[in-house]
Formats: C-alpha cells, structure tokens, sequence
C-alpha cells in the first residue's frame, strides 16, 4: 500500500508515493537525491544527514510518511547556496574518501546559519559540539573543523 | 631542487564532486534492471553442516534466485581464498564462524533479498568452539582445516640469542595482547556485477584492489581474465579493509548475475561489514629483551601469534611484515623471531593499515621504556643507544641503507617536543597525565615475499585540445592518490595541474599493478606515471624538433608551453603542441612502468632485502587519564614523519591526522566483542570509534630528505601514521599511572583492572 507524502525537497515541491515505513533515507535516494549517503543505517554515523524543517536530522532514523509537509535540505543544496561553505572544505583538504561529507556539509551549513544568526565568533568548542553525530573515519576531524570556522569567520566580516 | 607543482597543495581532483555530493559511489549509480544481492550467513561459529533449506526463501515474492553449495555445479569453482584454497565461497560439510555463506539470493529489492535470507534455515550439528589462537594450538583441539591450525609460520634467525640471554644482566620477558580493530570506513562493502551478452562480465565496487578481484572472479567464474573487468567505482575509505575482502561479495555478484542474466548489486549493512569483513589481527606477543648494563640491546626474541580466524586470507602476507617490523630501527646482533598464523573460530584476519606493524611495534616500544626505566636513563636515550645506523647490518639482515633517517626523526622528536619535560599535574588529584613516545621504521612497499606484485603501470594519453588523462593500476581510496598522480604528471610534462585528468582504476586499461596497499602508490604508481610522461615528453619533443627545425635537446615543456630551454622563449602553447604531434602522425597514448629492483630474500632464516626502502616516524603523546572513570584523554600527539619528499602538502598532513586518530581508535577505545566466535557489538553504538570530540591536538613535523628512487623523492605516508600511535599512547598511560601497560585497547574497563592489580 503506498501513501501520498507531500514535501518541499531543496526548495522543490514533491509528491512521494512511498511504501509503509519507508525511511526518509531511501526515499530520497530513490528519487534521485544520492548525496544522501547510508553509512550505519542506525542514527550513528551522520552520513545520511539532512535538514528537516532547518533542523538536522539522520534521514536514515526518519520514516517518510511522519515528514508529510517538511521542507528538507540536503548537500545538494547547499552546495548552491553555501558555495562558501564548499570552498573552505575543499581549500582545507577536509575531504578524503568523501562518504562522509555530504552530511557534514549539512550539519556545517546549519551551524553557520545559527551563528551568523547570533553574529558570534565561532569556537572549536561549537563546532565539535554541532558536528559530534558525524563520523569520519579519514580526516581526524581537524581539517573539518579549521574549514568549518574559516567558513564562518569569511561569513562574519561579510555581514 | 625547485619544483612547479610537486609540493604545492592543489585542490584534490575529487573534493567538489565529494563535497556536493555529485560523485557517485557504488550504490548511488542508476542502474536499469539491477537486482540485489543478500546472503545468508552461518547461525554458528563451528559445526557440521547437514542440509540447507531454502524453500522458504524461494516462495517470498520478488525472489530471483536462490543458491546454496549445491547449485554452483560444475560451472563455478567453489573457493574464494585469497591465497589458499581453504575458503568455500558457499558452506558445504564445514561451517567455521559466522561468515561462512549458507546460501545466496538475488531479489527485486534489498529489503526482500534480506528478508530471504532471514529465512533460510540449516541443519547443524554444533561443534566445539575456538576461542583463542592458544586453544587451536594446544594438543588435541578441534582441527579447522585437514592441515590442523597452524595455518603458516615465518621467521627470522639472527645470531644467537640463547646465548646472549645467558650472557646479558637485563632480561626483560613479557607478553603482550592486542585486541582486533575494524576499519569502519565509512561506505561499507559494495559492488555490482554486470553480466555481458557475450559471456564477459563487469565489476564496479568499492575496492583497494581491482586486480585481486579479477583474479579471484576469474577462478570462481571459471572465465578467462580478458572477460573480466573490474573498475573502481568512487571508493569511501579502505585502511586496507577493501583489500582483499571484496571478492567475497564480488564473486556473490557476479554468479548470481550470470544465473539471473541480470545485474547484481551485493551492498553490506553496518551490522555485516562489522561482522563479517576482515579485521587487524588480534595478536598475542611474547616478548623477550636482553641488554647490557648500559642498555645496549643484545638480543630479542619474539613470538608473535596471530589470529587469523577461519580461513588464511591474506594473513600469511599480514604476518610477513609482522616479522619483519618486530625489531623495529633497534640493532640487536642476536635475533630470534617467530611468527605464527593460526585458525581459529573467531573473526577474519586481514589487512589494515599497518599490516600486522602496529601490533608487534606496541610490544616492543613497551620493552623499550621499560629498559630505560630499568637503565635508568630517559626513553630518548635509550633509543639514541640502540638505533641503528647506515652501513650496519639490520636484524634482517640487510646493510642499512646509506640515508636511513631512523636517528633524524629521533632526534627531531627530542628537540621538538618537551618528552623529559615535567608534566602539568592535573588539578585533580585523580587525574594522572604522562607522556610517552615510540618509533616506527616502515618498509615502503610490498615484502620481499609478495614482489612478484610490485610492478605499477600507467596510462598517459595526450589530446589534441592539450588536455591529458592519466590511468593507474592503483585506487583512490580517500587517501588523495590520483591527486598526487595528477601532480606527478604535470610536474613532469611541464603542464599545468588543472590539464590532468585521472580516471578510475580498471583492469583493462592498465596492467596488473598489483594491490593499492603497503603505502606504495605515491612510489610505484608515481614513478609509473612519471614513466609514462618522461615517455611522452620525449615523443613531443621530438615531433616539436622537426616542426620547428631546432634540435629536440634545445627544447622543453614548461609552464603549458613549449619553450627554448637555453632562452626561454615560449614557441607555441601545449594545446598547438599536442595537435601538431598528432597530425604528424605520434602516438599519443604511452605506458609507463615501474618496478623496483629485485629482492634477495631466504624465508627460511627471515633474512635479506625485506623491503625496497624504509620511512621512519617517532610518535609522541601526552595523555591524561581519569582514575576514578579509568576513561584515557589522549590530549596531544606530536608526529614526526619522514616523507622523501612531499608531493601534496595538505594532503600528508591529512593522511597522518587521519592515521594518527585511528590509531588512537584502536589504542584507547575500539574494541571488537567476540563471545563463542560470534561478534557482539556490530554497530556503531557499540563498537566506538572516534568522533570529533575525542581526537587530540595534533602537531606534525616533517623531515624533508628526498628518496632517490622515489617520484620527485616521494616516499608512503599511508600507513607509518597509524603504526607507532598505540605504542606512544600505551607508553603514556604506563609514564602516567607508573604501572605497566601490556594490553590494547586501554579503555575504562582495562585502565580500572590496571589500576586494581598491584
Ligand atoms: S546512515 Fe544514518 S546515521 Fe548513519
Ligand atoms: S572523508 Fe572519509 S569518512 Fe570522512
């Protein structure tokens, strides 16, 4: 039996007609969105992370059906409208084998929203805090986190 | 020497495709038509198996196929070891662990696919389990294989070291154990066979080495090579996990596509990668050490014994560097080692970054600090007392080379870092901080006993827009190797970077470069790429001598253009080069190759040339650990590398930030729970890796020295950034709690038992 689920995906309204208890994961990748990637499965290792309603969520923790109206953001999109972001990741060699970083993109993208909002420096201390639910087994976090806080220092002298 | 591009930091040729997300993986690749794979594995870790009963599984709905021993026939071999034929590809007569395949299943959905194989049952005549490699080698227990357990065994004999311990006034004899560790790369196992209308096949997959799961389909399939490719789709980390474990699911694809006339893609869940792939081999180390009063080393005997799990896989080529890195850059004029392999129940052996080093490298940089504590002087110097130096003969029994830095990094180690230095004591009085260090002489490439593979082909191929594609026989893992490639090429064409693409791996363009592990790509495929250009170079040359009536020794490319080398005054742009040399007929495709030169080595006394040449590292780390949680705090780790020359700045820096927290992984906190040969954490909840909150602050200092027969002087940065990590932290934890550490991981439960024992 497949239901109707209607959501806004990277500013693009969809209708999906899902199966019972499909996860969010697998519907958007059957539908194209193969950024999101499946590393755990279990809501461990960040790969599959998205936004959901500007919140960050594990796509793979989520079934579809209870996201009906959600307004969902994956790299994809914030590859276009974070290029700044993308930037500093790739400038700083904080991408290797690369599994990993669609879902840090995400979880980055949203931290920098919420301290631009506050207009604060952004600290090791912040960064480590907002990006613990992603694994990544290559960079030893360090590059991710210097791009991380050049991206949000480049932002801050912007506004 | 000053180099264009060689050393300079370009964007990696993968970052945006990854960083968008554009790039595809193996399971992110549209397919028409594609069925998925799922396997049915063995419910115990040793019995007979009587039957299998796949009724169930056939009647769900949206099954395909279903396969048991049975089926494969006459038309595919049934064997899927690496380097032994002691591996079934599906169980039949003997289950030995939890891997072991009851039956295969081709199905409409994965979900369904899974959901079939949970149906599968088997009849099974339980047998006892072997718990310990020690258990499989005591008298009397269960044999796993005809052979018995002792699956294989090297050595080395140096000298005499009986003697020597009766005549030395310091002995030092321990035993040391370290846990097993998983690689959690991030994409777990993944591959997709595509059947072709002639009887050929194509293989995608995450891997680390196409030509190994060509060879291995080759076999099973019962196929000729030609008919197999095998490409390396985009690959989300390996550490060596994606070695040689892939042709299990490679070989489950590929009969499965051939059976269905379909495609087939096997992708693991996390919960079987963990359970089911290879792992770094839990191994238990005797350690014996004599020294003179002043610390010189006299002699060192060591048994290593390494559990290997059921099957040999490529553990005898693990355990070879094993023995050969169990003396590290120490003199010792008496040396007995011992390397054993043994079956067992438990979980599979294989390789990971280190290779079998990182263990025997903990148990011997335990005994160096406790020879200095025993002498009396700081762990610097008892190192400085025993680290070898060029012209003298190694324990292996090779002159030393003329530009050994083992001593440099030592000594740069020393300087740099305050190692005597007293330590903040910490606030709390239960917090207990030390500092430790341990180092690392790193054989860059393949054994001696596996050279046959050494050789590394590339495929240079020059465009008429000017525009240049590059193929090697080796992977991108994650690790940055087609970047390092691209950077190698247009260094050596005289090209811009942003001119170089590098495609993926494929076993039809290039040849068989053997396997991308060992850190040896940047040495071996680089100088295949060089090769390869240098090759190029001289054919445009020539053509561009013609054209312009100059000789081609007054000639280079330089800066995308060709130039007059004397003048440098720019002739024409590359792009009008490149064309020019086409339609004058040049073949603008040239294979470049590169191998070492070859090894001498006796086997039976583990002595010789073991290795092409060595990078060395000292690794120090300061640590704070909790008494009352037993919880270690790796707060500081302070690498010192030597890298011949660095081809991608950022890019080693990455590579040892990378190894430098895996390592510390396996020291403090990852931990594989095996009961009755079953794993009890396959997940990430359970089995903890690090996240971003526990890594330590990390210092890199790199010693530039080029190495002669390196591409531009590069050496392998892979692996010596992982191997003396647990060493350097176990020594901490030993300086800070001023008790000895013998075991790995050091997590709360063994630091609160450590603290407990007198
Ligand atoms: S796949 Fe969702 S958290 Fe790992
Ligand atoms: S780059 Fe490989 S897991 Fe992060």
């Amino acid at each position: 039996m497949k239901v109707d689920v209607h959501v806004t995906v990277n500013g693009r309204p969809t209708i999906w007609q899902v199966e019972d208890g499909e996860r969010l994961l697998d519907t958007l990748r059957k539908n194209g969105h193969t950024e999101v990637k499946e590393g755990c499965g279990g809501g461990e290792c960040g790969a599959c992370t998205v936004a959901l309603n500007g919140e960050i969520i594990c796509s793979c923790c989520a079934f579809t059906q209870q996201v009906e109206g959600a307004d969902i953001v994956t790299a994809a999109w914030v590859a276009e409208h974070n290029p700044a972001l993308i930037d500093s990741l790739v400038n700083h060699n904080a991408v290797q084998c690369g599994f990993c970083t669609p879902g840090v993109v995400v979880a980055a993208d949203n931290l920098l929203k919420k301290c631009t909002c506050n207009r604060h420096k952004l600290g090791t201390k912040e960064i480590k805090d907002n990006m613990e639910g992603n694994i990544c087994r290559c960079t030893g976090y360090i590059k991710i986190i210097e791009a991380i806080a050049a991206a949000a220092e480049e932002e801050r002298h912007e506004v | 020497m000053k180099f264009d591009v060689v050393g300079t930091s370009p964007v990696r040729l993968d970052a945006y495709d990854k960083a968008t997300g554009k790039s595809r993986y193996t399971d992110d690749e549209p397919l028409p038509g594609v069925l998925y794979g799922a396997i049915a594995f063995s419910p115990v870790s040793h019995g007979l198996l009587k039957s299998v009963d796949v009724s169930k599984a056939k009647a769900l709905p949206g099954v395909v196929k279903v396969m048991v021993a049975a089926d494969l026939g006459d038309k595919y071999a049934n064997n899927i070891g690496a380097v032994r034929a002691d591996q079934p590809l599906l169980a039949y007569d003997h289950l030995r662990w939890r891997g072991d395949r009851l039956a295969i299943i081709a199905a409409e959905s994965p979900e369904i696919a899974r959901k079939a194989a949970s149906l599968v049952t088997a009849e099974i005549e339980e047998l006892p389990v072997i718990h310990t490699s020690e258990e499989a080698l005591a008298e009397g227990a269960p044999k796993l294989h005809e052979m018995g357990n002792l699956a294989d065994s090297m050595c080395i004999r140096h000298g005499d070291v009986e003697k020597a311990f009766s005549e030395s006034p310091i002995i030092l004899d321990n035993r040391y154990v370290v846990g097993y560790q998983d690689h959690a790369y991030l994409e777990p196992n993944s591959v997709v066979a595509i059947p072709g209308a002639d009887g050929s096949l194509l293989l995608r997959g995450s891997m680390q080495a196409p030509f190994y799961v060509q060879g291995a389909l080759a076999k099973v399939l019962k196929k000729p090579m030609s008919k197999i490719r095998v490409q390396q789709a985009t690959t989300g980390g390996g550490f060596g996990g994606k070695e040689d474990y892939p042709n299990e699911p490679s070989a489950v694809a590929s009969v499965l596509a051939f059976e269905t006339g379909r495609p087939v893609k096997v992708i693991y869940n996390r919960e079987e990668d963990l359970a089911y792939s290879t792992k770094r081999h839990s191994m238990i180390i005797e350690h014996k050490l004599a020294a003179k009063e002043d610390g010189t080393i006299t002699a060192i005997k060591v048994k290593a014994i390494c559990d290997a799990g059921a099957y040999l896989g490529i553990s005898s080529i693990v355990a070879e560097r094993a023995n050969a890195s169990a003396t590290g850059p120490y003199r010792s004029p008496n040396v007995q080692v011992d390397t054993l392999v043994v079956y067992t129940n438990n979980a599979f052996g294989g390789a990971f970054r280190g290779f079998g080093a990182p263990q025997v490298t903990f148990a011997l940089e335990r005994q160096m600090d406790l020879l200095a504590e025993k002498v009396g002087v700081d762990p610097v110097e008892i190192r400085r007392r025993n680290t070898f130096s060029a012209g003298e003969i190694s324990p292996l029994g090779d002159v030393v080379e003329a530009d050994v830095n083992a001593m440099r990094v030592l000594e740069l180690a020393a300087k740099k870092t305050p190692i005597l230095k007293e330590l903040k004591k910490g606030k709390e009085a239960h917090i207990k901080r030390g500092i430790g260090l341990a180092a690392v002489r790193y054989g860059v490439g393949l054994h001696a006993g596996g050279q046959r593979l050494e050789g590394s082909g590339a495929l240079v191929q020059v465009n008429i827009d000017g525009s240049v594609r590059v193929n090697i026989g080796g992977a991108e893992l994650g690790q940055g190797a087609f970047t390092a490639m691209a950077i190698i090429a247009a260094e050596t064409l005289g090209v811009s970077y942003g001119r170089i693409y590098v495609g993926e791996a494929d076993t039809m363009l290039v040849p068989d470069s053997g396997p991308t592990v060992a850190s040896r790509t940047t040495v071996m495929s680089g100088n295949a790429v060089k090769d390869g250009c240098l090759i190029m170079k001289e054919r445009l040359l020539k053509c561009a001598a013609a054209d312009t009536g100059r000789k081609a020794g007054e000639l280079d490319i330089k800066g995308d253009a060709l130039i007059d080398k004397k003048s440098g005054e720019i002739i024409m742009d590359f792009a009008t080069l490149a064309n020019k040399a086409y339609c004058a007929k040049v073949n603008l495709v040239a294979n470049g190759w590169y191998a070492p030169d070859r090894k001498i080595w006796n086997k039976e006394v583990g002595q010789g040339q073991s290795y092409t040449t060595y990078a060395h590292a000292v690794m120090v780390a300061e640590v704070a650990v909790d008494t009352i949680t037993g919880q270690v705090h790796v707060e500081k780790m302070h690498a010192i590398h030597d890298v011949g020359q660095a081809i991608h700045h950022k890019g080693i820096e990455a590579q040892i930030e990378g190894g430098v927290v895996q390592g510390m992984g396996w020291a403090i906190m990852e931990e594989l729970v095996i009961k009755d040969g079953k794993m009890l954490n396959p997940n990430f909840t359970d089995y903890i890796i690090p996240t971003i909150q526990d890594i330590p602050e990390i210092k890199i200092t790199l010693l530039e020295r080029p190495y002669k027969n390196g591409p531009y002087g590069a050496k392998g940065i892979g692996e010596p950034s992982l191997i003396p990590v647990a060493a350097a932290i176990g020594n901490a934890v030993a300086n800070a709690l001023k008790k000895p550490v013998m075991e790995l991981p050091m997590n709360p439960e063994r630091i609160k038992l450590n603290l407990l024992n007198k």
